[in-house]
């Protein structure tokens, strides 16, 4: 057990002890905050990493592979039959009556109660790289990393609609109050920065990026609340009145601060609420944020070779490219969980020129990030993960497909996850995995994503109204054979 | 005939229970027999058990005789069986003597003393077939001395002197390969065939085929002919129920009797071609003794109190060993060669090191001789050269290394040569040229070694084709393929 702990009561009354002695030193930490403005991610490096979470876990389970997760979630479910899963079966009954001995009695979405017909899929495959592995045209960036990336075709779910099915993903759970696997991992390790959130979540703009994403999805559920999902504005600034106000400077602002800390310290003191310590800790962590975040949003510092790389026509336009580039700053600055949303994948109608498009502005950027994280040595530590809350029917629904929850892919990339390998695969129509040893739910991809980071996925519980919960709840099996 | 009483001797092994059993009772029941409460245990069939007994002894040593004759066996553990055996069967005929005279003081001796000698004979016709040191190899190192066991049998692999200059070849190397596979059975204590292994000389004079290798004839030397049988084969050596030996151990073997079975000479004279060379390297690595592991409590103590002195991430790596990760990198130029003096006291625990982006040079690379267990080293972006490069040499387990945006060329890469593990390297935004990677890269890859796994592959690839069942059914179903396993279930977990 860590000795610095927020369910900790005892902690609190430790705590109120170093605020007073903050308080009063208040004057001399602030010169010494002002001193070290001129290069402001010096800031976070002035203060000692002593207060700072730790996490849960004194120390990982099994060697760890990985410290970092970018999670590239492209909202809406993206058609597995379409970009990684290629069915000739399928192609072969277009049109045709969709064989009833697959769906009879199953769950579906809007197709319910309507003729079913087979929809094959209009685009070409290629193999790509040294291993081959099969990738649709529509992502030709994404061929470029084929060597790099573990596609996985056997995912499944248990949600069939988007904010339910986020929800499993994020929590392996749909019931409230759960918290989010970026909770989970920051409450488990901590986050190597002091002057950022620990978790990070940017929502890209574009064309048909339409449909809402809750905030509940980085909720932090039971767990204090400290260990939330921080949304960044992706457009313009991604934190909003950075800025100190004309006439206040840095010093008066420490000032504030620790006066405010003292003030709620005492109230901390009667009421003995963890919340209360979150509210402290986000006051010094916004403070640091006046100096980290303007610097971590200034792209000015990136050749013309990454933004082209990334595809990033204007930095900070919140486009999927420009949130790439961004979740590697932020990794690259202690950041332990990002989340970049892409929405505008639920094709229901128009699959074409709708898939088409959001290729065009996720593919690139996708695979940029990749090669970029590869070329800096960061691929080696950060997992990144890209994929939907689920995957899109073989069944036609007009011009589209809809919701499909037994069979989808999404691949992953680096923490020594083996490139190049294709895991799992599903039946001759794409309609539900196999159960060929590979098969992965989403609980098995948290355990395994847990695994990465030298977590065993049983062993990081919090207790909560007299039950010790877990993110894989009673589930979850590692998919050891995607290592190495 | 001959076989038949060989057959009969073969028995031997299965009889010899029943006398140890029968007298080991015999003396279990005059024990009891002596306790009040069962006053006439052993009186009561003392004859009757004496006499099967007996017989049973008799017809042990009998067929123990038969199979001495007739088996390979010879040596000193056969000497000493085989009378201790004769003895046993008479000291239970002298019982049965004993018994029906009502020599009562001469019993209880006499009974004590064959039971004495069986236990002894049996001690060493266990020994003949399971090895010398089969009962004390797996003791506690403490009673092994105690008991005066060999070290070479406690170790089960000698150690090599970890200098080619003074190891040598056969003492040091080809002998304790044959000590351990070979000299259980073909020894001093145990010689079937009547072969020796234990020495050079005895391996020159051989067995009852004559001697065992030609110096400088790999392919006519018997030992090595042996050696190269199919496993299943009658004559293959060590027999399919022995351990094996390594494809290594085969090469050294083959090497050594290659260039002409030297009986003196190092290993540095004898120059060793590169393939056997690394094989060497490898076992003397392995003969390394490992350092104690440093206290795991204090390591931490010493990391947290690290941690905050100079602001950096320390975190263990494991639950049980004192391993860790250590990441400078968000303190980017206020850590520098200083700080790294200051860190360096926890050297010898450090796994992981990422010293990205801070002020690092050449010099404070220095400080990094004393992490010899580190894997992952970070250096990108700092002001490290050429010239810093050579102070990574004694990083003997270092995996990775990441050298991005930093001045490195090509030339710097020759010292990397010497980091024998070193996998992975980052040098993108340096002056390193695609060729000089590609030298790094070629003298780093045991390309050998991946022929011979790619040759294993193909070898049980063929063995699964061997295994599969397709039934052709022609033109009747030709859309119908029928094959085991079916194709999706090919794909199992691993």
């Amino acid at each position: 057990m860590s000795d610095f702990d927020p369910t900790n009561l005892r902690h609190h009354q430790r705590a109120w002890s170093r605020r007073t002695f903050l308080g009063k030193s208040a004057q001399a930490i602030g010169a010494l905050a002002l001193g070290s403005l001129l290069d402001s991610r010096l800031l976070g490096a002035a203060a000692a990493p002593a207060g700072r979470w730790q996490g849960i876990l004194p120390s990982p389970h099994f060697l760890p592979r990985a410290k970092r997760i970018i999670h590239l979630c492209m909202a809406g479910g993206p058609s597995h039959v379409d970009l990684f899963d290629p069915k000739p079966e399928l192609n072969r009954l277009d049109g045709k009556p969709f064989p009833e001995s697959f769906t009879k009695g199953q769950q579906l979405a809007q197709l319910q109660n309507t003729v079913l017909l087979a929809r094959g899929s209009p685009y070409t495959f290629s193999r790509c790289g040294l291993s081959g592995q099969i990738i649709s045209d529509l992502l030709p960036h994404t061929q470029t990393i084929a060597d790099d990336i573990c596609i996985v075709r056997s995912m499944h779910t248990e949600q069939i609609n988007h904010d339910p099915a986020h929800a499993f993903m994020n929590a392996g759970s749909i019931i409230k109050g759960r918290p989010s696997m970026g909770s989970w991992l920051l409450y488990g390790l901590g986050s190597e920065a002091d002057n950022l959130p620990g978790y990070i979540v940017l929502m890209s703009n574009g064309p048909g990026a339409d449909q809402p994403v809750s905030a509940r999805q980085w909720s932090a559920g039971f767990l204090p609340s400290r260990f939330q999902g921080v949304q960044f504005y992706s457009k313009g600034a991604p934190v909003h009145y950075v800025g100190n106000p004309d006439g206040v400077c840095q010093s008066t602002q420490r000032q504030v601060i620790d006066e405010i800390a003292r003030l709620n310290g005492f109230q901390e003191e009667e009421s003995l609420d963890p919340e209360i310590q979150t509210r402290i800790a986000q006051y010094e962590l916004a403070f640091k944020m006046q100096a980290s975040v303007p610097e971590l949003a200034d792209l000015s510092s990136e050749p013309q070779s990454i933004l082209d790389l990334y595809g990033v026509k204007q930095p900070g336009d919140g486009s999927f490219a420009s949130n790439c580039l961004l979740a590697r700053r932020l990794i690259e600055r202690g950041t332990r969980f990002v989340q970049l949303y892409h929405r505008g994948w639920d094709h229901h109608g128009d699959l074409d020129p709708r898939l088409r498009q959001v290729c065009k502005l996720t593919d690139q950027p996708a695979a940029a990030l990749v090669k970029d994280l590869k070329q800096r040595g960061l691929l080696e530590d950060t997992l990144v993960i890209w994929g939907g809350e689920f995957g899109r029917t073989p069944m036609g629904q007009g011009s589209g497909r809809d919701h499909h929850i037994n069979a989808f892919s999404i691949w992953m990339a680096g923490a020594g996850i083996r490139g190049g390998l294709t895991w799992g695969s599903t039946d001759e129509l794409g309609y539900r995995f196999l159960k060929d040893g590979q098969e992965m739910h989403v609980h098995d991809l948290h355990a395994t994503m847990l695994a990465t980071f030298g977590i065993d996925h049983t062993r990081l519980v919090h207790r909560y109204q007299g039950r010790d919960f877990r993110l894989t709840d009673v589930h979850g099996k590692v998919a050891t054979g995607i290592f190495g | 005939m001959e076989n038949l009483l060989l057959f009969f001797g073969r028995l031997h092994p299965l009889v010899v229970h029943l006398p140890i059993g029968i007298l080991l009772l015999l003396a279990l029941l005059e024990l009891a027999g002596r306790w009040s409460r069962f006053p006439r245990l052993g009186e009561a069939q003392r004859t009757a058990v004496l006499a099967c007994g007996a017989a049973a002894a008799v017809m042990a040593a009998g067929l123990g005789w038969l199979l001495a004759e007739r088996g390979d066996f010879s040596g000193t553990l056969l000497d000493r069986h085989r009378l201790l055996g004769f003895l046993t069967a008479g000291g239970a005929i002298a019982l049965l003597v004993v018994q029906g005279l009502r020599w009562q003081r001469v019993y209880a001796p006499l009974l004590a003393l064959t039971v004495g000698l069986i236990t002894a004979a049996g001690h060493y016709g266990g020994a003949m077939v399971h090895g010398e040191h089969y009962l004390t190899e797996l003791l506690p190192g403490k009673w092994q001395r105690a008991l005066g066991v060999p070290p070479s049998a406690m170790a089960g692999v000698r150690e090599l002197p970890l200098d080619p200059a003074t190891a040598q070849v056969f003492a040091d190397v080809v002998h304790p390969i044959l000590e351990q596979r070979c000299v259980a059975c073909h020894g001093e204590a145990k010689s079937q065939g009547d072969l020796r292994m234990d020495s050079w000389e005895a391996m020159l004079l051989g067995g009852k085929h004559g001697a065992l290798f030609k110096p400088g004839d790999v392919a006519g030397s018997r030992m090595i002919q042996r050696m190269l049988l199919p496993l299943d084969h009658e004559e293959r050596m060590p027999p399919k129920t022995k351990p094996q030996l390594s494809d290594e151990e085969l090469m050294l073997l083959e090497w050594w009797v290659g260039s002409g079975a030297p009986r003196i000479g190092t290993v540095a004279q004898a120059a060793p071609p590169p393939e056997v060379a690394d094989i060497l390297a490898e076992r003397m690595d392995a003969g390394r003794e490992e350092a104690p592991r440093p206290d795991r409590a204090a390591v931490l103590a010493q990391a947290a109190a690290l941690s905050a002195q100079l602001g950096i991430e320390i975190r263990p790596l494991s639950v049980d060993a004192p391993w860790l990760m250590v990441s400078a990198r968000l303190q980017l130029k206020q850590f520098g060669d200083a700080q790294l003096v200051t860190l360096a006291a926890l050297g010898p625990v450090i796994h992981w090191l990422d010293l990205g982006e801070t002020a690092v040079s050449d010099a404070g690379l220095a400080q990094l001789s004393t992490m010899s267990e580190l894997r992952r080293l970070q250096l990108d972006r700092t002001a490290v050269t050429d010239a810093g490069l050579a102070a990574l040499a004694p990083l003997a387990r270092l995996e990775s290394l990441n050298l991005f945006g930093t001045a490195v060329t090509d030339g710097g890469l020759v010292a990397l040569e010497a980091l024998p593990r070193l996998r992975r390297l980052h040098v993108w935004q340096t002056q390193v040229t695609p060729a000089g990677a590609q030298a790094l890269a070629k003298e780093q890859t045991d390309a050998r070694r991946i022929r011979r796994w790619e040759e294993e592959i193909a070898a049980r690839e063929r063995m699964i084709r061997a295994e599969q069942f397709e039934v052709t059914m022609g033109e009747t179903f030709p859309a119908v393929k029928v094959a085991f396993p079916p194709p999706g279930e090919e794909k199992a977990a691993p």
